[in-house]
């Protein structure tokens, strides 16, 4: 099947109007979901089970069931309880609780990996549970959780096209309008694929530099003379049988 | 019990970890300006004491006085006893200088920052304030030149001295020293050794345990000997080092001098 560059063009920003819509629901869905995770998995860690108790129960509900069904679920069966609100609203909230899930336990590792003895040592100086996390647990984690924090973020834009089931007006409901109008499954597909590819490597290619930032200011600290030495001498041998 | 500034009294504690009996009922008083030295083999519970006096291990039974003061009960305005609430056990924390053998200084922060900002979380200081006050403690104990460094570029023996400007900076009453140099390089103890021993002339009330009994003979007013969630033997460091009395001590002695 040949591109008919007359529907891209054509099309093109009817598209670009869904990737405007994508684009925007995710950012809210980032931005609910991610603070949405860390309360989780605080919660989830905490001895006081009326915090750990809805944590719990949140978690393994959202982990264990489609997010097309909890779609559907906020969608079409709240409104029976008196709570209508509109599809976009719905597909942020759905798809910030869905991936608050992955991300508290993201943030559940990236907590206990801090050693135990960092915390004590605040807690010792007179530090509540919360100062204790905000400054010296938080600041140490977030090395630790970024990677698979931007791997979450970036299957939270894979999973919004399924918002187009609920008629979200997004990237994949405009390309499947695109193919109902013209018939071309192909460059409509084509389109967003592109798109779709484009707003993650975004995504990958801007935590890549933060964490490629976050490395060089901790191997400045972190780097002695002897290290320093270890590197020359491994570089010289290289050099020696490469030669 | 006394209730003088920097006072410590320890009644009848009590703490197990499910089937281990790590404390069983230690009675301690330590007089202001004293400095008492803990040893014991391992896991005859002597950490684990220091660390129900600030509530890091709440005990399970007894009473812990700070200034004549209780921890962890409080007694309201209608001359009844209850639970101190987080925010009660935080302030007595605060008053309560920990060092641990593992420094625990916080790497997200330069050290600098970490002598201030406890201050100004915990204590309500102003940055120039604590500041103030970091900048002296630091040049103390002799760490002037490092203030802009990050944690992970300084030794061991660097950064205990630290986590030792950081706890002064919080003017606590008492102070627990967690074995505090036996993570560190023989030749990094002897800097940490000389500004607790300036502490101990300075006439602050310190609880240390610790295995360099040599330490233990110069700065400790008073040895203590635990064995088995028990205190053993209590006196002088003459008394303890070269006249013990029971069994274990003995043994214990003998041990460390054969290593």
């Amino acid at each position: 099947m040949d591109l008919d560059i007359g529907i891209v063009i054509e099309y093109g920003p009817l598209i670009l109007k869904g990737f405007r819509l994508t684009l925007i629901i995710v950012f809210f869905a980032i931005l609910l979901g991610i603070p949405l995770g860390i309360l989780m998995a605080v919660g989830r860690m905490s001895s006081k089970p009326y915090f750990r108790g809805p944590a719990v129960a949140v978690l393994e509900i959202f982990r264990n069931t489609p997010f097309m069904i909890q779609v559907f679920l906020l969608y079409y069966v709240l409104p029976f309880y008196g709570l209508r609100m509109p599809a976009e609203v719905v597909g942020v909230l759905a798809l910030a609780l869905y991936s608050s899930v992955y991300y508290a336990e993201i943030m559940r590792a990236g907590i206990a990996a801090v050693p135990r003895g960092q915390v004590e040592s605040a807690r010792a100086i007179g530090m509540s549970h919360v100062q204790a996390l905000r400054n010296v647990v938080f600041p140490q984690m977030w090395p630790i959780v970024l990677p698979p924090v931007a791997n979450q973020t970036m299957s939270l834009v894979k999973e919004s096209s399924i918002l187009a089931t609920i008629t979200v007006s997004e990237m994949t409901m405009s390309a499947l309008i695109v193919q109902g109008i013209t018939f071309r499954p192909f460059e409509a597909f084509i389109m967003i694929t592109i798109l779709y590819w484009v707003l993650n490597e975004s995504i990958a290619f801007s935590v890549r530099r933060l964490e490629k930032r976050l490395q060089r200011r901790h191997s400045r600290q972190a780097t002695t003379k002897a290290q320093d030495a270890a590197m020359a001498e491994s570089l010289e041998a290289v050099r020696r049988m490469t030669r | 019990m006394s209730t003088e500034h920097g006072s410590l009294s320890l009644r009848g504690i009590e703490k197990s970890f499910g089937e281990i009996q790590a404390l069983r009922g230690i009675d301690l008083d330590v007089s202001p300006g004293e400095v008492v030295c803990i040893i014991g083999p391992s896991g005859c519970g002597k950490s684990t004491l220091l660390r129900t006096v600030n509530w890091l291990e709440p005990p399970d039974a007894g009473r812990v006085y700070i200034n004549g003061e209780q921890i962890g009960e409080t007694v309201d305005a209608n001359g009844k006893t209850r639970p101190s609430t987080e925010r009660e056990i935080n302030k007595f924390r605060s008053q309560i200088g920990m060092l641990f053998q593992n420094y625990n200084v916080w790497p997200n922060m330069s050290v600098l920052e970490n002598v201030v900002r406890p201050q100004i979380v915990v204590l309500r200081r102003s940055r120039a304030e604590a500041e103030e006050i970091a900048l002296p403690l630091l040049d103390r104990v002799g760490l002037d030149d490092q203030v802009d460094k990050w944690p992970d570029a300084l030794s061991g023996g660097q950064l205990q001295r630290v986590a030792i400007a950081r706890v002064l900076a919080m003017d606590p009453i008492v102070m627990l020293l967690d074995e505090p140099t036996s993570s560190l390089d023989p030749e990094l103890v002897g800097e940490v050794l000389a500004v607790l021993q300036e502490l101990a002339k300075g006439g602050m009330t310190m609880i240390i345990v610790s295995h360099e009994l040599g330490f233990a003979k110069s700065v400790a007013d008073r040895i203590i000997f635990m064995d088995k969630g028990k205190i053993v033997e209590d006196g002088s460091p003459e008394q303890i080092l070269y006249d013990p009395q029971s069994e274990r001590l003995k043994q214990f002695l003998d041990m460390l001098i054969h290593v």
